[in-house]
Protein backbone atom coordinates (compact mmCIF):
# COMPACT_ATOMS: atom_id res chain seq x y z
CA UNK A 1 0.00 0.00 0.00
CA UNK A 2 1.48 3.30 -1.03
CA UNK A 3 0.56 6.83 0.00
CA UNK A 4 -2.28 7.08 -2.55
CA UNK A 5 -3.96 4.06 -1.04
CA UNK A 6 -3.51 5.37 2.50
CA UNK A 7 -4.99 8.64 1.23
CA UNK A 8 -8.07 7.02 -0.32
CA UNK A 9 -8.62 4.79 2.70
CA UNK A 10 -8.40 7.79 4.99
CA UNK A 11 -10.82 9.83 2.83
CA UNK A 12 -13.33 6.98 3.15
CA UNK A 13 -12.88 6.62 6.90
CA UNK A 14 -12.73 10.28 7.89
CA UNK A 15 -14.63 12.44 5.39
CA UNK A 16 -13.00 15.84 5.07
CA UNK A 17 -10.03 14.75 7.16
CA UNK A 18 -7.49 14.89 4.35
CA UNK A 19 -7.22 18.23 2.60
CA UNK A 20 -4.48 17.45 0.13
CA UNK A 21 -2.14 14.71 -0.99
CA UNK A 22 1.30 16.14 -1.42
CA UNK A 23 3.21 13.87 -3.74
CA UNK A 24 6.69 14.24 -5.02
CA UNK A 25 9.95 12.35 -4.94
CA UNK A 26 10.95 13.80 -1.61
CA UNK A 27 8.88 13.08 1.49
CA UNK A 28 5.30 12.68 0.20
CA UNK A 29 2.78 13.62 2.84
CA UNK A 30 -0.88 14.21 3.53
CA UNK A 31 -2.12 17.61 4.59
CA UNK A 32 -4.86 17.02 7.12
CA UNK A 33 -7.47 19.28 8.65
CA UNK A 34 -6.18 20.48 12.02
CA UNK A 35 -9.72 20.34 13.41
CA UNK A 36 -9.96 16.65 12.61
CA UNK A 37 -6.48 15.57 13.64
CA UNK A 38 -7.75 13.31 16.42
CA UNK A 39 -10.22 11.50 14.17
CA UNK A 40 -7.54 11.02 11.52
CA UNK A 41 -5.01 9.68 14.00
CA UNK A 42 -7.51 7.35 15.65
CA UNK A 43 -8.51 5.99 12.26
CA UNK A 44 -4.88 5.53 11.22
CA UNK A 45 -4.18 3.63 14.41
CA UNK A 46 -7.30 1.48 14.65
CA UNK A 47 -8.32 0.73 11.06
CA UNK A 48 -7.48 -2.85 10.17
CA UNK A 49 -6.02 -2.02 6.77
CA UNK A 50 -3.82 0.77 8.13
CA UNK A 51 -2.77 -0.14 11.70
CA UNK A 52 -0.29 2.67 12.24
CA UNK A 53 0.52 1.54 15.75
CA UNK A 54 3.59 3.65 16.40
CA UNK A 55 4.24 7.40 16.11
CA UNK A 56 7.92 7.66 15.28
CA UNK A 57 8.13 11.41 15.01
CA UNK A 58 6.36 14.66 15.64
CA UNK A 59 7.86 18.04 15.01
CA UNK A 60 6.94 21.59 14.14
CA UNK A 61 7.68 24.06 11.36
CA UNK A 62 7.36 27.79 11.03
CA UNK A 63 5.73 28.41 7.62
CA UNK A 64 5.26 32.15 7.96
CA UNK A 65 1.52 32.84 8.25
CA UNK A 66 1.00 29.31 9.47
CA UNK A 67 2.65 27.04 11.96
CA UNK A 68 2.73 23.40 11.10
CA UNK A 69 2.92 20.16 13.02
CA UNK A 70 4.47 17.24 11.17
CA UNK A 71 3.51 13.71 12.13
CA UNK A 72 5.14 10.51 11.00
CA UNK A 73 3.56 7.23 11.96
CA UNK A 74 4.78 3.70 11.42
CA UNK A 75 2.88 0.47 11.00
CA UNK A 76 4.97 -2.33 12.40
CA UNK A 77 2.40 -4.83 11.12
CA UNK A 78 2.30 -3.63 7.52
CA UNK A 79 5.87 -2.24 7.48
CA UNK A 80 4.88 1.17 6.17
CA UNK A 81 5.15 4.80 7.23
CA UNK A 82 2.99 7.83 6.58
CA UNK A 83 3.75 11.52 6.99
CA UNK A 84 1.12 14.13 7.71
CA UNK A 85 1.03 17.86 8.21
CA UNK A 86 -1.52 19.95 10.04
CA UNK A 87 -1.44 23.74 9.75
CA UNK A 88 -2.63 26.18 12.39
CA UNK A 89 -2.73 29.99 12.21
CA UNK A 90 0.24 31.81 13.69
CA UNK A 91 -1.90 34.18 15.77
CA UNK A 92 -3.66 31.36 17.58
CA UNK A 93 -1.67 28.16 17.14
CA UNK A 94 -3.86 25.63 18.90
CA UNK A 95 -4.35 22.01 17.86
CA UNK A 96 -5.73 18.99 19.67
CA UNK A 97 -3.21 16.75 21.37
CA UNK A 98 -2.66 13.21 20.16
CA UNK A 99 -0.58 12.22 23.17
CA UNK A 100 -3.37 9.97 24.44
CA UNK A 101 -3.58 8.22 21.05
CA UNK A 102 0.14 7.62 20.72
CA UNK A 103 1.94 8.07 24.04
CA UNK A 104 5.21 8.88 22.26
CA UNK A 105 3.66 12.19 21.17
CA UNK A 106 3.80 13.46 24.76
CA UNK A 107 7.38 14.71 24.79
CA UNK A 108 7.35 15.59 21.08
CA UNK A 109 4.43 17.93 21.64
CA UNK A 110 6.19 19.48 24.61
CA UNK A 111 9.24 20.05 22.42
CA UNK A 112 7.18 21.65 19.64
CA UNK A 113 5.47 23.81 22.22
CA UNK A 114 8.81 24.77 23.73
CA UNK A 115 10.52 25.75 20.49
CA UNK A 116 7.62 26.96 18.31
CA UNK A 117 4.83 27.81 20.72
CA UNK A 118 2.22 25.51 19.20
CA UNK A 119 -0.26 24.73 21.95
CA UNK A 120 -1.65 21.22 22.14
CA UNK A 121 -5.14 21.31 23.56
CA UNK A 122 -5.76 18.54 26.07
CA UNK A 123 -2.10 17.65 26.68
CA UNK A 124 -1.73 16.40 30.25
CA UNK A 125 1.48 18.31 31.03
CA UNK A 126 2.30 20.98 28.46
CA UNK A 127 5.48 22.48 29.89
CA UNK A 128 8.74 23.41 28.20
CA UNK A 129 10.87 20.36 27.56
CA UNK A 130 14.37 21.65 26.77
CA UNK A 131 14.62 25.31 27.67
CA UNK A 132 14.41 26.60 31.25
CA UNK A 133 10.91 27.19 32.53
CA UNK A 134 11.33 30.97 32.72
CA UNK A 135 12.54 31.32 29.12
CA UNK A 136 10.76 33.96 27.07
CA UNK A 137 9.66 33.30 23.50
CA UNK A 138 9.94 30.33 21.20
CA UNK A 139 13.37 30.22 19.52
CA UNK A 140 12.59 28.28 16.34
CA UNK A 141 10.12 30.90 15.14
CA UNK A 142 11.57 32.87 12.26
CA UNK A 143 10.94 36.22 13.97
CA UNK A 144 12.67 35.21 17.20
CA UNK A 145 15.31 37.64 18.43
CA UNK A 146 18.17 36.11 20.40
CA UNK A 147 18.26 37.40 23.98
CA UNK A 148 21.31 39.33 25.16
CA UNK A 149 20.92 38.26 28.74
CA UNK A 150 19.38 35.48 30.74
CA UNK A 151 18.44 36.25 34.34
CA UNK A 152 21.58 37.86 35.81
CA UNK A 153 23.94 36.53 33.12
CA UNK A 154 25.13 39.04 30.55
CA UNK A 155 25.46 36.92 27.42
CA UNK A 156 27.20 39.32 25.08
CA UNK A 157 30.76 39.06 23.89
CA UNK A 158 32.79 41.10 21.43
CA UNK A 159 34.59 38.66 19.17
CA UNK A 160 36.16 41.47 17.16
CA UNK A 161 34.80 40.21 13.86
CA UNK B 1 75.85 29.04 45.96
CA UNK B 2 75.36 27.98 49.52
CA UNK B 3 77.32 29.55 52.31
CA UNK B 4 79.77 27.43 54.22
CA UNK B 5 77.82 27.55 57.49
CA UNK B 6 74.60 26.50 55.66
CA UNK B 7 76.25 23.43 54.25
CA UNK B 8 77.57 22.48 57.64
CA UNK B 9 74.04 22.86 59.07
CA UNK B 10 72.60 20.48 56.50
CA UNK B 11 75.40 18.06 57.09
CA UNK B 12 74.59 17.98 60.75
CA UNK B 13 71.00 16.80 60.08
CA UNK B 14 70.30 13.06 60.20
CA UNK B 15 69.28 11.20 57.02
CA UNK B 16 65.66 11.55 55.89
CA UNK B 17 65.18 15.06 57.22
CA UNK B 18 64.40 17.92 54.84
CA UNK B 19 64.45 21.58 55.61
CA UNK B 20 61.82 23.80 54.05
CA UNK B 21 59.33 26.46 55.08
CA UNK B 22 55.68 25.97 55.92
CA UNK B 23 54.33 27.87 52.90
CA UNK B 24 56.29 25.71 50.50
CA UNK B 25 55.27 22.52 52.26
CA UNK B 26 51.59 23.47 52.17
CA UNK B 27 51.77 24.44 48.50
CA UNK B 28 53.54 21.19 47.66
CA UNK B 29 50.85 19.26 49.47
CA UNK B 30 48.02 21.11 47.77
CA UNK B 31 49.42 20.96 44.25
CA UNK B 32 50.10 17.26 44.59
CA UNK B 33 46.53 16.32 45.36
CA UNK B 34 44.37 18.36 43.00
CA UNK B 35 41.05 16.57 43.05
CA UNK B 36 38.94 17.66 40.14
CA UNK B 37 35.19 17.70 40.03
CA UNK B 38 33.89 14.79 38.01
CA UNK B 39 31.61 16.33 35.45
CA UNK B 40 31.62 16.87 31.71
CA UNK B 41 29.22 18.76 29.52
CA UNK B 42 29.91 17.74 25.93
CA UNK B 43 32.51 16.14 23.66
CA UNK B 44 35.40 17.70 25.65
CA UNK B 45 34.35 15.36 28.46
CA UNK B 46 35.50 12.45 26.30
CA UNK B 47 38.98 13.95 26.13
CA UNK B 48 38.77 14.65 29.87
CA UNK B 49 38.11 10.95 30.44
CA UNK B 50 41.06 10.10 28.21
CA UNK B 51 43.24 12.43 30.26
CA UNK B 52 42.19 10.66 33.41
CA UNK B 53 42.79 7.29 31.77
CA UNK B 54 45.96 5.19 31.73
CA UNK B 55 47.68 6.80 28.73
CA UNK B 56 47.75 10.46 29.77
CA UNK B 57 47.32 9.38 33.40
CA UNK B 58 46.43 12.55 35.28
CA UNK B 59 46.59 10.41 38.41
CA UNK B 60 50.39 10.57 38.43
CA UNK B 61 50.13 14.25 39.40
CA UNK B 62 47.83 13.39 42.27
CA UNK B 63 44.73 14.50 40.37
CA UNK B 64 41.77 12.19 40.73
CA UNK B 65 38.14 12.80 39.85
CA UNK B 66 35.85 13.52 42.75
CA UNK B 67 32.11 13.15 42.35
CA UNK B 68 31.14 15.85 44.81
CA UNK B 69 31.98 19.56 44.63
CA UNK B 70 32.44 19.65 48.39
CA UNK B 71 35.63 17.61 48.14
CA UNK B 72 36.98 19.06 44.91
CA UNK B 73 39.79 21.59 44.48
CA UNK B 74 39.61 22.00 40.74
CA UNK B 75 36.77 22.41 38.31
CA UNK B 76 37.40 21.44 34.70
CA UNK B 77 34.62 22.92 32.59
CA UNK B 78 34.67 20.48 29.70
CA UNK B 79 32.19 21.35 26.99
CA UNK B 80 29.43 23.61 25.76
CA UNK B 81 27.68 25.48 28.56
CA UNK B 82 24.06 26.31 27.88
CA UNK B 83 22.39 29.14 29.74
CA UNK B 84 20.30 26.58 31.57
CA UNK B 85 23.43 24.71 32.64
CA UNK B 86 25.33 27.91 33.47
CA UNK B 87 23.26 28.42 36.60
CA UNK B 88 24.05 24.90 37.70
CA UNK B 89 27.77 25.22 36.93
CA UNK B 90 27.83 28.37 39.05
CA UNK B 91 26.12 26.58 41.90
CA UNK B 92 28.62 23.70 41.70
CA UNK B 93 31.46 26.22 41.80
CA UNK B 94 29.97 27.91 44.83
CA UNK B 95 29.72 24.56 46.60
CA UNK B 96 33.45 23.90 46.24
CA UNK B 97 35.60 24.84 49.25
CA UNK B 98 38.30 27.50 48.98
CA UNK B 99 40.92 27.54 47.62
CA UNK B 100 39.51 26.46 44.27
CA UNK B 101 40.68 26.61 40.68
CA UNK B 102 38.96 26.50 37.32
CA UNK B 103 40.21 25.20 33.99
CA UNK B 104 38.13 26.27 31.02
CA UNK B 105 38.58 23.40 28.56
CA UNK B 106 37.98 23.88 24.86
CA UNK B 107 36.55 26.58 22.61
CA UNK B 108 32.99 26.29 23.90
CA UNK B 109 33.88 26.85 27.53
CA UNK B 110 36.32 29.62 26.51
CA UNK B 111 34.04 31.68 24.31
CA UNK B 112 31.00 29.72 23.17
CA UNK B 113 33.05 28.31 20.30
CA UNK B 114 31.14 26.74 17.47
CA UNK B 115 27.84 27.49 19.18
CA UNK B 116 28.58 31.10 20.13
CA UNK B 117 25.64 32.44 18.10
CA UNK B 118 23.11 29.93 19.33
CA UNK B 119 20.33 31.48 21.39
CA UNK B 120 20.78 29.12 24.31
CA UNK B 121 24.57 28.91 24.67
CA UNK B 122 26.69 30.83 27.16
CA UNK B 123 29.42 32.85 25.45
CA UNK B 124 32.26 31.68 27.67
CA UNK B 125 32.24 30.27 31.18
CA UNK B 126 34.06 33.37 32.47
CA UNK B 127 30.72 35.17 32.22
CA UNK B 128 29.67 33.14 35.25
CA UNK B 129 32.73 31.98 37.23
CA UNK B 130 36.38 33.11 37.41
CA UNK B 131 38.77 31.09 35.26
CA UNK B 132 42.44 30.33 36.00
CA UNK B 133 43.54 28.55 32.84
CA UNK B 134 42.02 28.55 29.36
CA UNK B 135 42.82 25.56 27.16
CA UNK B 136 42.27 26.17 23.44
CA UNK B 137 41.19 23.39 21.11
CA UNK B 138 38.08 21.73 19.83
CA UNK B 139 38.46 19.54 21.73
CA UNK B 140 41.95 19.91 23.27
CA UNK B 141 44.10 16.82 23.29
CA UNK B 142 44.85 15.09 26.61
CA UNK B 143 48.38 16.51 26.44
CA UNK B 144 46.93 20.03 26.41
CA UNK B 145 44.76 19.36 29.43
CA UNK B 146 47.71 17.79 31.23
CA UNK B 147 49.69 20.95 30.57
CA UNK B 148 46.82 23.02 31.97
CA UNK B 149 47.01 20.98 35.16
CA UNK B 150 50.76 21.58 35.32
CA UNK B 151 50.10 25.32 34.92
CA UNK B 152 47.66 25.19 37.84
CA UNK B 153 50.37 23.42 39.84
CA UNK B 154 52.84 26.17 38.95
CA UNK B 155 50.31 28.74 40.10
CA UNK B 156 49.77 26.95 43.41
CA UNK B 157 53.52 26.57 43.94
CA UNK B 158 53.87 30.36 43.90
CA UNK B 159 50.99 30.93 46.30
CA UNK B 160 51.44 31.58 49.99
CA UNK B 161 48.47 29.73 51.40
CA UNK B 162 48.67 31.00 54.98
CA UNK B 163 49.14 34.57 53.87
CA UNK B 164 46.23 34.17 51.48
CA UNK B 165 43.92 33.00 54.26
CA UNK B 166 44.96 35.97 56.38
CA UNK B 167 44.34 38.40 53.53
CA UNK B 168 40.89 36.92 52.95
CA UNK B 169 40.09 37.32 56.62
CA UNK B 170 41.14 40.95 56.82
CA UNK B 171 39.50 42.39 53.69
CA UNK B 172 36.56 39.99 53.82
CA UNK B 173 36.35 39.68 50.07
CA UNK B 174 35.52 36.56 48.04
Amino acid sequence: MNIEEVDSRLREGVPGGVLELHKGPYSPHLVVDAEKIREVCLFLRDDGALRFDYLTHLTGLDCGELLCTVYRALSLLHKRTVAMRAYVPREDPVIDTISDIWASAGWFEREAYDLLGIRYRGHADLRRLLLPEDWEGHPLRKDYVDPLRYQDIDNTRDYGI
Amino acid sequence: MKRIDEISMYQSLPDGVLVTNVDKLLSWGRLSSLWYLLFGLACCAIELMQTGGPRADLDRFGAVPRATPRQADLMIVAGTVTLKMAKRVKRLYEQMPEPKYVISMGSCANSGGLFAYAYSVLKGIDKVIPVDIYVPGCPPRPEALTEALLEIQKKIRKEKYLGRAEALETDGNE
